[in-house]
């Protein structure tokens, strides 16, 4: 049976599709067979991130709809062979999305998988709701703002009233991780600390991405940044998805950098 | 110029209303059937300059008593000590015949049902478990509310009595929904988008910075919602 893993975060632009294909291609590359669903039906991304946009021929909405099957939608990716992508419509709208569709989709998927994960749209809306509906685990990605974290918040609170576990009495096990985070802003006072974010969201920590210019570039380049292994963000990554696993590790890139003579002469980040 | 006693119109098409109304009564219950017993009783309760028996007329019930009860001696006897008896409250239709032949109102020993102990009317406390997050909104009708985690912001918790909070508030708090001006808001850290105590609201109510760390209790005082720190900071 596969473990089904939302990405959720409430607020848009916080880093939900970077995060899903790193993250998936982390798993993959660890030998789980891992399968993503793009569920932001109308604004798919998540094809870009991997790079294979070319490659769409059939999407989610067709499958449910019965005119593909889904081994003709699901696409490999090029990188990490145990990694697969379903792809959302972009002609659709969320509409198309039906509960029953969506579980007889995870449910053929979760016999060849080890992980599933839901890449949610923004908002907290009907495809939103579908893509947390099912899913035994969360991964709540978050800004250190004040908007992100009370959008978390409030996505926290869905999570616990209308998904599946929530129904049967049980509960989706929630992982915060905080991305885009600057241990220079926090220090400036510009940016809410690790700390002061999760003293309001109280959920446990899966990993701190710092912000970084390598994951624009390997967006705009269609290669999860994971993959580029000496970045920063690439490092936070594996991280997460060692945490993921149940591995313990320590945080990294949280504390603020000691700048060295080269580095303050030549500035630059990484 | 009309006269001012004859108007125009005739305005008032309502000559007067009937409303259903409860007028305050004294319930006398005596324990004994023994008249000059209980008028020794009573003027001593009136030496004592009793209000209730002074001013409000008087309602004897006789529905538990086992013996016969002498009520035309009783009426006289309230009557030399002015005391006005209006009616008499026993199930038993002689007694009421008879109280209706001395000019007295027989009411009947019925009186509107009251709640069992362990009917949901009885305030109760709910407890949550765990953080109220932004969008949610926990509310007590009747009671009490215990958080038994942090308020956040967008969140909103409301109960007709006190509400405990055993974290930070940092979303709304209203206690008192159904009026209570004794009810109170205690928690463990102040930071509030607004608070409220029967109605009385403030909004951003985070006390001063000293207050906002410890844990603190508000209260509605002539209109003014009043905080004091319950620990001392730090």
């Amino acid at each position: 049976m596969a473990k089904i893993i939302v990405i959720t975060s409430g607020k848009g632009g916080v880093g939900k599709t970077t995060t899903c294909a790193s993250l998936g291609t982390g798993l993959a590359l660890r030998g789980y067979k891992t399968v993503m669903i793009d569920f932001d039906v109308g604004l798919r991304n998540l094809d870009l991130m991997l790079g294979c946009e070319r490659r769409v021929v059939y999407d989610l909405i067709n499958v449910i709809q019965g005119e593909a099957s889904l081994h003709q939608a699901l696409i490999r990716d090029k990188r990490a062979d145990d990694l697969f992508l379903l792809p959302a419509s972009q002609t659709r709208d969320k509409d198309a999305l039906t509960l029953e569709g969506v579980e007889q989709v995870l449910q053929a998927l979760t016999l060849d998988f080890d992980y599933i994960l839901c890449d949610s749209p923004a908002g907290i809306e009907r495809g939103a709701q579908l893509a947390m509906y099912f899913a035994d685990e969360a991964i709540l990605v978050t800004n250190p703002e004040i908007s992100s974290v009370r959008d978390t918040d409030r996505v926290i609170g869905l999570l616990q009233a209308k998904t599946q576990a929530a129904k049967n009495g049980g509960k989706v096990a929630e992982h915060l991780l905080l991305t885009r985070y600057n241990t220079q802003r926090v220090v400036e006072g510009e940016m809410l600390s690790l700390e002061d974010v999760q003293d309001i969201l109280a959920v446990p920590l899966v990993g701190v991405i710092p912000e970084s210019e390598s994951i624009l570039k390997a967006s705009n380049q269609g290669v999860p940044v994971i993959h580029e292994t000496t970045a920063a963000a690439s490092i936070a990554y594996q991280d997460a998805v060692s945490r993921l696993l149940g591995e313990e590790c320590p945080l990294k890139f949280v504390e603020p950098e000691k700048q060295g003579f080269f580095s303050r002469m030549f500035g630059g980040r990484k | 110029m009309a006269d001012a006693a004859q108007p125009r119109l005739n305005l008032v098409t309502l000559p007067l209303k009937l409303r259903g109304t409860s007028l305050p009564a004294t319930l006398l219950q005596p324990m004994t059937a023994q008249v000059p017993v209980l008028i020794k009783a009573l003027e001593k309760r009136l030496q004592e300059g009793s209000a209730l028996l002074g001013k409000a007329p008087l309602v004897i019930e006789l529905g538990h008593l086992q013996e016969a009860f002498d009520l035309a001696g009783f009426q006289s006897e309230c009557e030399r000590l002015n005391i006005r008896l209006l009616a008499v409250r026993s199930s038993d239709p002689q007694q009421q015949t008879l109280a209706k032949q001395l000019g007295l109102m027989a009411l009947n020993t019925q009186e509107r049902p009251a709640n069992a102990a362990n009917q949901e009317e009885l305030a109760r406390t709910q407890v949550h478990e765990g953080t109220v997050r932004s969008g949610q909104q926990i509310i007590q009708d009747k009671g009490d509310l215990v958080i038994l985690g942090g308020v956040n912001p967008g969140a909103e918790v409301l109960a007709s009595g006190q509400i405990h909070i055993y974290g930070p508030l940092r979303g709304r708090a209203l206690a008192g929904i159904h009026g209570d001006r004794q009810a109170r808001i205690f928690t463990l850290q102040l930071a509030a988008e607004l608070v409220a105590i029967a109605g009385s609201y403030q909004t951003n109510f985070n006390g001063d910075s000293q207050a906002g760390e410890g844990a603190v209790t508000i209260w509605l005082e002539k209109e003014r919602l009043l905080y004091r720190q319950l620990t001392p900071a730090g």
